[in-house]
């Protein structure tokens, strides 16, 4: 299948440098207002024009579990596992470790976290 | 210099050569033999160079375990780190913004340290550590998957102190465990 054509989202510039818990009650800058505000918009968007959407982990303070199990599981809860790992991809050049977190935070996704 | 360590193998060469001609059973011809001393020098030369390849092939694996053991003692050295303010943030019962910043970056550390001796595993093309380093990997993701999970960044779950202890020292284990490993090699 040919590569999919790329929408890129940087976290830290359009949502927080400081990305903070897993939902609304828990704190600011949270994994629920990221996935409701940002990423469900952003992913649809992608889907829709047959693009894949870029995730840009660098550039702020890091990631808790929390966070990124809330948004990008909580993304695949939303919308499917298969779909979301199709149209969905990221980088991370300041812990190259993170992308391999965040996907098996998708994978597991529908069986549960832990 | 290691030219130096050809004269002792020389010397030891010369006077296995005299013993061996000081046997009874061996009979030497008092004659002087132009085939026996091309057939020697031959011998010889054929000796130097595997002596030579052999040399040059263990002093790169030395280096390559050597720099393999240097990258696991920066991984312990990282949790170290991590566990070290674990031990400060613990006793907090609201996280500040520089503690989060901290915490994540001492984290990052360890995940990027643990990284790079990964890569030089499979640069260097050794099999035994691999799944000590795939069992490193999966404590990593374990270990930070704990840390970092809610109620964190507010705070770190209340009593959650001893299990960080025991995941720490679990991750040092198998850590530990993978720099003997690679010794061995």
């Amino acid at each position: 299948m040919p590569a999919l054509s790329q929408l890129l989202l940087r976290i830290a510039s359009e949502f927080s440098k400081t990305p903070g818990p897993r939902t609304r009650a828990e704190g600011k800058h949270s994994a629920e207002e990221f996935l409701d505000t940002i990423l469900l918009n952003r992913f649809d968007q992608a889907v829709s024009e047959g693009q894949s959407l870029l995730i840009d982990l660098d550039g702020g303070y890091g990631y808790g579990t929390s966070f990124l199990e809330e948004a990008f599981g909580g993304l695949a809860r939303q919308r499917g596992v298969e779909v979301v790992l199709q149209h969905l991809d990221f980088k991370s050049d300041e812990e190259p470790y993170l992308r391999d977190d965040v996907t098996r935070f998708i994978r597991q996704a529908k069986t549960g976290f832990r | 210099m290691k030219w130096t360590v050809w004269i002792p193998a020389l010397l030891l060469g010369l006077v296995s050569g005299f013993m061996l001609g000081a046997l009874r059973v061996v009979r030497v011809k008092p004659e002087f033999s132009f085939d026996g001393l091309a057939t020697l020098g031959i011998g010889l030369l054929l000796f130097l160079g595997v002596q030579l390849v052999y040399t040059r092939i263990s002093d790169d694996r030395r280096a390559e375990r050597d720099l393999l053991i240097s990258l696991a003692k920066d991984v312990v050295a990282a949790v170290d780190e991590v566990d070290g303010i674990c031990e400060q943030l613990n006793p907090l019962e609201q996280f500040q913004d520089g503690h989060v910043a901290t915490l994540n970056s001492a984290l990052q550390k360890y995940s990027n340290s643990l990284r790079m001796l990964d890569a030089a595993v499979k640069g260097c093309k050794l099999e035994g550590p691999g799944d000590l380093l795939a069992r490193c990997s999966e404590d990593r993701y374990r270990y930070k998957d704990f840390l970092t999970d809610s109620p964190y960044p507010n705070r770190f779950a209340a009593g959650s102190r001893r299990q960080q202890q025991a995941l720490h020292s679990q991750l040092k284990e198998n850590l530990t465990t993978l720099i003997f490993k690679i010794n061995r090699i």
